[in-house]
C-alpha cells in the first residue's frame, strides 16, 4: 500500500475517533481499520502521527470501543466546560468547582477501585441518587476530619471556601410543583453531566430508576483509565503533598 | 489588662423597606469597641465564643421570620406567632426522620395547620394554610438561594469575620422521585438546645434529668426531657445509617478498624443500657402515674409513658441495624478486597482524586476540577462550515415530515406452496373413512379395507392417522380445553388379517410402530401388519378415562 493510501486510511480511523458516538460493530470499514491497528505496528504509528498532528493524543483503539482520543491542551478538539454550560463562562468558581466535583464523582462511583480500570469487563450501573449521596458522604467525613478546623472562609474572600463545604449546602433537590426550580440543586447538576456523557457516547442510560441509572461505554473505562494513571495531574500531587496525603 | 466580658452580644439588623439604606445582611458581632485579646493563660472562652455565635446564628431565620411578618400580606400575619410555626415544623420534619426518609411538604404543612388555626381562630383557612407554607418556605430558605448566610466575629487569634453558611431544613429526592424533607444537624442541635456536645453523653445526661424529674414528680419537664432523648437517638441512628452506606459503596473510604467498629461497639453498648435505663425509667412513671392524684398529672405521666416506648422502638430499631452492621462489613470484604491486582499504577479516584479536590479551596480546585470535566469527555470537533454546501443547504426546501413516519413500500409477496405429503383428495378420503368411526369400537383392519377401495395413498394416511390415534397427545387437548372428540386407538392382541398382505411381495421401507405397529411399504405395493387395533371417536375426558382403563 502506498504512503500516500496509508495516510488516508490513518486518518481515516482518526476521523472515526472524532466521532465518539459511533462504534466499529456499526461500520465495517471502521472495524476493518480498528483490526489493522491492533495487528501492524507501522499502521498504529501511522494513526499517532496523524492525530498528533492534529493535537490529539490516541488513548487506545479497541473493537468494542472504537478509537479513543484525548484532545491536547490548546488543541482545536479541546472540550471547554464554557462549551456545556454557558453560565461557567462567568468564571463563578462555585459553579465550575460543582459541574467538575459531578463528573469527578460519577468516575469515583463507576470505578471504585483502581483495579476496575483495567477490568474490560466491568460494567457497573451508576445512578445520579448514588453519585450524590456518595459525595455527600465524603463531605461528612471531611467535616468530621476536620472538626477541629476553622472552616468558615473569611467574609470578604469566599474562594477561600473548601469544596466540600460549598457542595453539602447545595440542596440536592428542589421540589417541582409551583416552586420554582432551582438548577443549582446537585442531582440536577449530576444529571446535566451524565448528559454530557452520553452525547459523547460514553454513558448509555439503563432506566429511571434512583434519579436515572445509566452504564459506562468501554470508551469512558479508557477515558477515566488515561485520567487516573499516576503520571498526570502533577499539580494534584504538588498540591496534596502540601497537605499530606489524605489518610482515613 | 481591663477583660472584656465573655458574653457575646449582638446586633440583629434587619432591611426594611422604609429604610433601604440599611443593610440586608443579618450581623452578629460586638457592638461597639474592638475586643482586647485577653492573656493566653485566661483565654478559656475565645473558641467557645465563636462556635456560641455561629449556635446562635442558627436562630438568625426565625428571628428573620418574626421580623419580615409585618411585611407580608400588608401585615395581616402580625396575628401570628411564627417562630413558634417553624418551632412546630422542624419538630414534625425531625420526628418523621427515620433512617431513609423525612417529611413530605405537604406533611408538615399539615401538621402546623392546627396551631395556626389556634392563634388566629377568627382568620379563614386559606391564610392559615398561607401562612404555614410561607413558614415552611422561610425555613427551607427559598428565598435566599436555600442557604443561610450569617457574618460572625472569630477571636481565635486575629480577629477575622467569617460567614457562616446552613441550613435548616433540606429537601431530597425519594427513590420514587417525590421531594422530602430532612432537618440538618444544625437545626437539631438548635431545637434540643444542647449544643457542641456529644451525642451519647448528651443522651445518658438527659435521661439521667429525666429520671431525677420523675422522682420529684415535675412530670411535663421529664416529658421535655424524654423529647430530648428521643432527637439524640434518631441523630445516632443517622451517623450508623451513613456508615453502612458508604461501606456497600467503597470499602477503602471507610476506616472500619480505627473508627466504625469501635463507634458500633460503643453503639451496641449504649443502646443495650438505654434500654434497661428506660425500662425502669418507664417503670418509676408507672408507679408515679399510679400515686399520682392528679388526672392533669396522670394524664402526663400516661403520655411520657407513651413517649418512652416510642423510644425504646426507636432504639430497638437502632439496635437490629447494628447488628447487621458486621454482616454488611464481612459481605462488602469480600466482594470488594479479594480481586486480582492492576497491573499498571493508577489511582484510586476517590482517595487520591477526589478527596484532594473536596479538601482544597474553591479558588485552588477550581482549575484540577475543570481540567478533569474537559478531558473526560474526550475531544470535542468544531463543525467547519463550507459556503458552497452552506447555500445548497439553504436552497433546499425544507423536507416535510410526515407524522406517521417513512412510507411503507409495499413488499413483493410470493405464494408459498407448503409440501404435502398426500394431496388434497387423498386427504379427503382418509378423512371420509375415518369420519365414520363413533363411539363403537371399529378394526383398522376394516377402515383399510374401505380406504383401499379409494387409493392405496388413502389407505396409507389411514394408517399413520390410526397410528397418531394410539398416543393422541391427550395431555395438550386438555391443557389447551380443546373440547372435540377424538380418535383413541388401543389394541388388543389380534393381528391384522393376512389379506392386508396381499401384494406384498415386495417390501420397501418397513416402519414398525410400538407393540400397535402398523408397517407399511412405499409406492403401489402396500402391505399391512402387525395389530389389527381398535379405534374409537371420544370426547377428551372419556379418551383420559379409557386411556387409564386399557393401560
Amino acid at each position: 500500500m502506498s504512503l500516500v493510501e496509508d495516510t488516508g486510511q490513518a486518518s481515516q480511523l482518526v476521523a472515526y475517533g472524532l466521532r465518539p458516538k459511533l462504534r466499529p460493530i456499526e461500520d465495517h470499514d471502521y472495524l476493518d481499520l480498528v483490526r489493522r491497528y491492533r495487528r501492524q505496528d507501522s499502521f498504529a504509528r501511522s494513526v499517532s502521527a496523524v492525530a498528533n498532528g492534529m493535537g490529539l493524543d490516541v488513548l487506545d483503539v479497541t473493537e468494542a470501543a472504537g478509537a479513543v482520543l484525548g484532545a491536547r491542551e490548546g488543541s482545536a478538539f479541546a472540550t471547554r466546560m464554557e462549551d456545556y454550560y454557558r453560565r461557567t463562562r462567568e468564571r463563578n468558581p462555585r459553579l465550575r468547582v460543582l459541574h467538575g466535583l459531578a463528573q469527578l464523582a460519577i468516575a469515583a462511583t463507576s470505578f471504585p477501585r483502581p483495579d476496575d480500570l483495567e477490568d474490560a469487563e466491568h460494567a457497573p450501573r451508576v445512578a445520579v441518587n448514588e453519585v450524590d449521596e456518595y459525595l455527600r458522604d465524603l463531605c461528612r467525613r471531611l467535616d468530621e476530619r476536620h472538626s477541629e478546623e476553622e472552616l468558615d472562609p473569611p467574609a470578604d474572600d469566599p474562594g477561600l471556601e473548601r469544596s466540600w463545604r460549598m457542595y453539602a449546602r447545595q440542596p440536592e433537590a428542589a421540589a417541582t410543583e409551583d416552586r420554582r426550580a432551582w438548577s443549582g440543586a446537585t442531582r440536577q447538576v449530576i444529571t446535566k453531566a451524565f448528559a454530557a456523557l452520553i452525547e459523547q457516547g460514553l454513558m448509555r442510560k439503563v432506566s429511571d430508576a434512583l434519579g436515572g441509572t445509566y452504564q459506562p461505554t468501554p470508551a469512558y473505562r479508557i477515558h477515566v483509565r488515561e485520567l487516573s494513571r499516576e503520571d498526570v495531574w502533577f499539580e494534584l500531587d504538588h498540591i496534596t503533598n502540601d497537605a499530606g496525603p489524605p489518610r482515613w | 489588662m481591663a477583660r472584656p466580658p465573655i458574653a457575646a452580644t449582638f446586633k440583629v439588623v434587619y432591611r426594611d423597606k422604609s429604610h433601604p439604606q440599611q443593610p440586608m445582611q443579618l450581623t452578629l458581632e460586638p457592638p461597639l469597641a474592638p475586643y482586647v485579646p485577653p492573656d493566653v493563660d485566661t483565654a478559656f472562652g475565645d473558641e467557645a465564643l465563636a462556635r456560641r455565635a455561629k449556635a446562635m446564628a442558627c436562630t438568625v431565620p426565625l428571628h428573620q421570620l418574626e421580623a419580615n411578618k409585618g411585611r407580608m400580606r400588608s401585615g395581616e400575619f402580625n396575628a401570628y406567632t411564627v417562630w413558634g410555626l417553624a418551632f412546630v415544623a422542624i419538630d414534625t420534619v425531625t420526628v418523621q426522620m427515620d433512617f431513609d426518609r423525612g417529611a413530605m411538604h405537604e406533611a408538615v404543612i399539615e401538621a402546623v395547620l392546627p396551631y395556626a388555626r389556634l392563634q388566629a381562630p377568627d382568620r379563614d383557612e386559606a391564610e392559615h394554610r398561607e401562612v404555614c407554607k410561607w413558614v415552611l418556605d422561610e425555613l427551607i430558605g427559598t428565598s435566599s438561594k436555600r442557604e443561610f448566610t450569617v457574618e460572625y466575629g472569630d477571636w481565635n487569634g486575629e480577629y477575622v469575620r467569617r460567614s457562616f453558611g446552613f441550613q435548616l431544613l433540606v429537601e431530597r429526592q425519594a427513590p420514587d422521585g417525590s421531594v422530602y424533607l430532612r432537618a440538618t444537624d444544625a437545626a437539631i442541635n438548635v431545637l434540643v438546645g444542647a449544643l457542641d456536645t456529644d451525642v451519647e453523653s448528651a443522651q445518658a445526661a438527659a435521661e439521667a434529668k429525666l429520671e431525677n424529674l420523675v422522682r420529684r414528680g415535675r412530670l411535663s419537664e421529664a416529658q421535655y426531657a424524654a423529647q430530648q432523648a428521643r432527637y439524640r437517638t434518631i441523630q445516632l441512628g443517622e451517623l450508623i445509617r451513613q456508615d453502612l452506606a458508604a461501606t456497600r459503596r467503597n470499602l477503602a473510604t471507610v476506616d472500619w478498624a480505627g473508627a466504625v467498629s469501635p463507634r458500633l461497639d460503643g453503639a451496641l453498648a449504649h443502646i443495650g443500657e438505654r434500654l434497661e435505663v428506660e425500662r425502669r425509667i418507664v417503670d418509676n412513671i408507672r408507679e408515679t402515674r399510679d400515686r399520682a392524684e392528679e388526672s392533669e398529672k396522670r394524664a402526663q405521666a400516661a403520655s411520657l409513658i407513651e413517649l418512652l416506648d416510642e423510644c425504646q422502638n426507636r432504639h430497638m430499631v437502632l439496635q437490629r441495624k447494628l447488628m447487621e452492621a458486621r454482616q454488611v462489613f464481612l459481605a462488602e470484604q469480600e466482594r470488594q478486597v479479594f480481586a486480582p491486582p492492576a497491573s499498571v499504577r493508577l489511582r484510586d479516584i476517590t482517595r487520591e482524586l477526589l478527596l484532594p479536590a473536596l479538601s482544597l479551596s474553591l479558588t485552588d480546585a477550581e482549575a484540577l476540577l475543570v481540567g478533569f470535566f474537559e478531558r473526560v469527555l474526550g475531544p470535542r470537533p468544531e463543525r467547519i462550515g463550507r459556503l458552497a454546501t452552506m447555500i445548497a443547504q439553504l436552497l433546499t426546501p425544507p423536507r416535510e415530515r410526515d407524522e406517521l413516519g417513512a412510507e411503507l413500500v409495499e413488499p413483493e409477496l410470493r405464494e408459498l406452496t407448503p409440501y404435502e405429503a398426500f394431496p388434497e383428495p387423498v386427504r379427503a378420503a382418509a378423512s371420509a373413512v375415518l369420519d365414520d368411526v363413533g363411539s363403537q369400537p371399529t378394526r383398522l383392519s376394516t377402515l383399510l379395507v374401505a380406504a383401499l377401495d379409494d387409493s392405496p395413498a388413502a389407505a396409507h394416511l389411514v394408517a399413520l392417522l390410526t397410528l397418531h390415534a394410539f398416543s393422541p397427545a391427550l395431555e395438550s387437548h386438555l391443557r389447551a380445553g380443546d373440547e372435540t372428540p377424538l380418535l383413541l386407538a388401543w389394541s388388543d392382541g389380534t393381528p391384522l388379517p393376512p389379506v392386508l398382505r396381499r401384494g406384498g411381495d415386495v417390501f420397501g421401507r418397513v416402519f414398525v410402530g410400538g407393540r400397535g405397529g402398523v408397517a407399511l411399504a412405499g409406492g403401489d405395493a402396500l402391505s399391512f401388519y402387525g395389530d389389527d387395533l381398535l379405534i374409537v371417536r371420544l370426547d377428551v375426558g372419556a379418551a383420559a378415562h379409557l386411556v387409564k382403563e386399557v393401560t
